[in-house]
């Protein structure tokens, strides 16, 4: 179906290759995982797929590609269309009309079908997708999800051999992003399609695939069944800076101390099976970590209610404490107020009744600048942040407001440029930089002024291993100084490694708040696949402490 | 610069209601608008003017839209005053003088305020407000598909009209991203609330360096994707969805055409012109003048009545 041969790709204007001789086959009807570090080719190879690249990105391209019988490099987008559906990740930039129906119908439209052809289409399309009911719906009215949905019943509608999709989940809760992937499978299975999915998180995805493609620095590092890839713990798997899924980490850890397992298991419903001897008899608690938090009170929300004017009630009546020191994440589905808490706690939005104090002092007459002292706050899109002209003026920025002396200014920058590995950047324009360097400057900018609570909103939407991991031990170093996080995530896993507290929201409520250990366990679609597992194994009813699989192989390492 | 925020909250764009004038086809309102503008720019008496646009005021009642009409009005008549404001000082016509400055500035010597200029300047902004008017309603109650469709339907050029409907279907995502970059800042520390009005308006400026970058990005993705999909690669291209017509809507065009052939009939006759300069005419009209505010009061708001009577038909 594609057939890729030493091809290899610049951009205009750009020294480094996006992609080196790539080598790539790939057969009709199979469901094809890509994954790689961020900026390591994968989008630049969906695009030569579908012949954006050469035709609307420009750049220079050499080697040879066959997709479904057409060469890309000689047809146009328009004639690719009919054989390449591609699905993107933002799905507000990629819907073009303002309704459900408009949306299917506007490729058909431009490829010239017939109106009879496109009656029918539409409905098949609505009804592959289980979108019939949205059918009349306005665009702006559809949850991400949904968007994306629509995203692909249009371009299914022009029957294409193969679907693209490239990052689609990254904007979606897990109950969305789960909902999507199986409707990917499905067509897969009942239609034959190819698919080829872009995912960072391995374990949404790779139990539906045929095929594991990791790409890493313009080039495929690894191109085999998932569950060969998954297997061999020789194989460089650990440089491509990809994070594997829960259970292929227990089983490594397992294998590696000398545990005797069947076959790496790629889901939790595999996990079961592979791991039900070791996990049959009850495993004890994890170590109980660092005692009580005695701390002063960092945040403190009293009564709190939210509405918009004259509108339905946002928040209410949250009451929460929050301790200096602590980690906190705030979890729940899309639109369940997460974000709005977050901008009451640092005055964007004032409380309709209630009070807020941050540090014992009442926000209610502070203007958010004031507050943003004793506050930071990192929202999804770091680049909202960002208004200087290089990355040294954006640091300096929160010093210079503050009447910090130039001399003092010059070392406390260049000491958090080193922190922050942003040294080689110093000049350049924070415009330039990758989404994961912009996130590390906009909390860059934020700590140089050191404000005892950091609040991010989704830190680790769509990104790669090594950026998770540069925040982990930002914020680790944060609080070992004595600092506050409060951050709101879908990332299951960053919650379960990483904070000590989880707080569960649900319709404007807080239903859950405590110690991750007691809430996680029974938080439905926000537990952790280990901890899943570990329930499951143990048989209905049962109840487990174990979040992670570095703490299950620990605790089984004991006994 | 007034408040985003409060423009978020008005909703810029379609209001998903369903209002007689909502239920009447896009191309009737695309034609009543295009009337409206035509006479607006057309008429120079002050009261016919004056007449066009209160005429415009039903439909903007019954279609439901005060609260984003009221916004954009109140935007107009900023601007307006602006335009009234360089008007009175630049304009060298009119004979009569209601201020001259005691004191001398260089370059513009010592400034006479006329009256005709300020006049003028006033009525100009009538027939801005008109426009603007007559537009709201082709933005509020007419779905972005639905205009392209009539823009279609009028033979427009297909990617002329798509661009059109586009930033239409774009403006509620802006408005959501400056909302954003601004909330993204203050959390900065860049103080947007307090200080002086320039200290404020000077920090709300930084935000534009992120929306140019983030405008240019969306729009990149955007064609991308219209690229992926065959936009503009045949072409022919089918139209699937078709306007419909319903009596009230062919009535409601008939009398728009009609309301339009009498007053330009009467306007290119001569009769009803009207002087500022260099004095002002008096505001006594003609009997064409007369004949042609009648056509306009009861011919522009028909198009309530008809949609009104439509729906009470149906009920």
């Amino acid at each position: 179906m594609i057939s890729i041969r030493g091809v290899s790709f610049s951009y205009n204007g750009s020294d480094v290759p996006a992609l080196k001789n790539i080598d790539l086959k790939i057969e009709r009807g199979e469901f094809v995982l890509l994954t790689g570090e961020s900026g390591s080719g994968k989008s630049s190879l969906c695009r030569v797929i579908n012949g954006l690249i050469p035709h609307f990105h420009g750049g220079v391209i050499s080697g040879h590609i066959e997709v479904a019988g057409l060469n890309p490099l000689q047809s146009s987008p328009g004639l690719m269309a009919n054989r390449v559906g591609m699905v993107f990740q933002d799905p507000d930039n990629q819907l073009v009309t303002s309704d459900v129906c408009h949306e299917i119908c506007f490729g058909m439209e431009n490829l010239a079908f017939s109106r009879d052809m496109i009656a029918g289409r539409l409905d098949e399309s609505l009804e592959m997708l289980d979108i019939k009911h949205l059918r009349n719906r306005p665009v702006a009215q559809l949850s991400g999800g949904e968007k994306q949905r629509t995203a692909i019943a249009s371009v299914l509608a022009l029957r294409p051999d193969i679907l693209l999709l490239d990052e689609p989940t990254s904007q979606l809760d897990p109950a969305g992003s789960q909902r999507l992937l199986a409707s990917l499978r499905r067509l897969n299975r009942n239609l034959g399609l190819t698919v080829i999915l872009v995912e960072h998180r391995l374990e949404k995805a790779i139990h539906y695939a045929d095929r594991l493609v990791v790409m890493g620095k313009g080039t495929v590092l690894v191109n085999q069944t998932p569950r060969s890839a998954m297997k061999k713990s020789d194989y460089a798997l650990e440089e491509c800076a990809i994070s594997l899924p829960p259970v292929v980490e227990l089983y490594r850890n397992l294998v590696a101390r000398g545990v005797k397992l069947d076959a790496v298991p790629l889901s939790l419903e595999e996990g079961l099976t592979v791991f039900k001897k070791i996990l049959a008899a009850p495993l004890p608690d994890p170590p109980e970590e660092v005692g009580r938090n005695n701390n002063a009170v960092a945040i403190e929300m009293e009564g709190v209610s939210f509405c918009y004017q004259n509108q339905q009630t946002i928040l209410e009546n949250i009451n929460l404490t929050i301790k200096q020191g602590e980690v906190v994440a705030i979890m729940g589905q899309n639109a369940s107020g997460k974000t709005t808490l977050l901008k009451l706690i640092n005055g964007l939005l004032k409380p309709s009744s209630g009070s807020i104090k941050i540090l014992g002092t009442d926000t209610s007459g502070l203007s958010v600048a004031e507050l943003a002292a004793t506050i930071g706050v990192v929202f999804q899109n770091p680049g909202d942040h960002l208004f200087s002209d290089t990355v040294e003026e954006e640091i300096a920025f929160g010093l210079k407001i503050r009447g910090v002396a130039p001399r003092d200014i010059e070392a406390m920058v260049g000491s958090i440029l080193s922190r922050f590995n942003l040294e080689p950047f110093r000049a350049r324009s924070p415009n330039e930089l990758s989404l994961g360097e912009k996130q590390r400057l906009a909390i860059a900018s934020i700590m140089v002024y050191e404000p005892p609570v950091l609040l991010l909103d989704e830190p680790c939407r769509g990104a790669d291993k090594s950026t998770r991991e540069n925040l982990i031990t930002i914020l680790r170093d944060h609080v070992f100084r004595g600092g506050t996080v409060v951050m709101v995530t879908h990332d299951v896993e960053l919650v379960a490694e990483y904070s000590q507290r989880v707080v569960i929201m649900d319709s404007g409520r807080i239903i859950a708040d405590g110690e991750k250990r007691e809430v996680l366990p029974s938080a439905g679609s926000f537990s952790p696949q280990i901890n899943q597992l570990v329930k499951l194994s143990m048989g209905p009813g049962a109840s487990s402490r174990l979040l992670t699989a570095r703490e299950v192989a620990g605790v089984i390492n004991e006994s | 610069m007034h408040n985003f925020r409060d423009m978020y909250q008005a909703s810029l764009s379609y209001q998903d209601t369903d209002t007689p004038i909502h239920r009447l086809n896009a191309v009737v309102k695309l034609v009543w608008t295009g009337g409206v503008v035509v006479l607006a720019m057309l008429i120079d008496h002050p009261i016919i003017l004056l007449l066009v646009f209160l005429s415009t005021l039903p439909v903007v009642a019954i279609g439901r839209i005060w609260r984003q009409w009221l916004f954009i009005i109140q935007m107009a008549i900023w601007m307006g005053l602006v335009v009234v404001g360089i008007n009175s000082l630049a304009n060298p016509g009119g004979i009569t003088v209601i201020w001259q400055s005691w004191f001398s500035v260089p370059v513009l010597g010592h400034i006479t305020i006329r009256l005709e200029p300020v006049i003028y300047g006033l009525f100009m902004v009538v027939r801005l407000m008109a426009i603007i008017s007559a537009f709201s309603v082709l933005t509020f109650t007419v779905r972005p598909d639905e205009l392209l469709e009539a823009m279609l339907e009028m033979r427009l050029p297909y990617k002329t009209a798509m661009v059109a409907t586009l930033s239409t279907r774009f403006v509620p995502t802006m408005l959501g991203d400056v909302m954003r970059i601004t909330d993204a800042q203050r959390s900065r520390g860049l103080e947007m609330d307090k200080g002086s009005v320039f200290f404020r308006l000077r920090n709300r400026m930084s935000i534009l360096p992120s929306m140019l970058s983030l405008s240019l990005e969306r729009t990149i993705q955007l064609a991308e994707a219209m690229e992926a999909r065959a936009f503009g690669s045949q072409n022919k291209r089918t139209r699937f969805f078709k306007v419909a017509y319903r009596k009230v809507d062919i009535t409601a065009i008939g009398v728009i055409l009609a309301v339009l052939a009498v007053a330009l009939y009467l306007f290119f006759s001569g009769g009803t012109a009207y002087e500022y300069f260099p004095s002002l005419q008096g505001l006594g009209l003609t009997i064409k003048g007369v004949v042609m505010s009648v056509v306009i009061v009861l011919g522009l708001p028909c198009l309530a009545l008809l949609a009104w009577l439509a729906k009470r038909g149906q009920e």
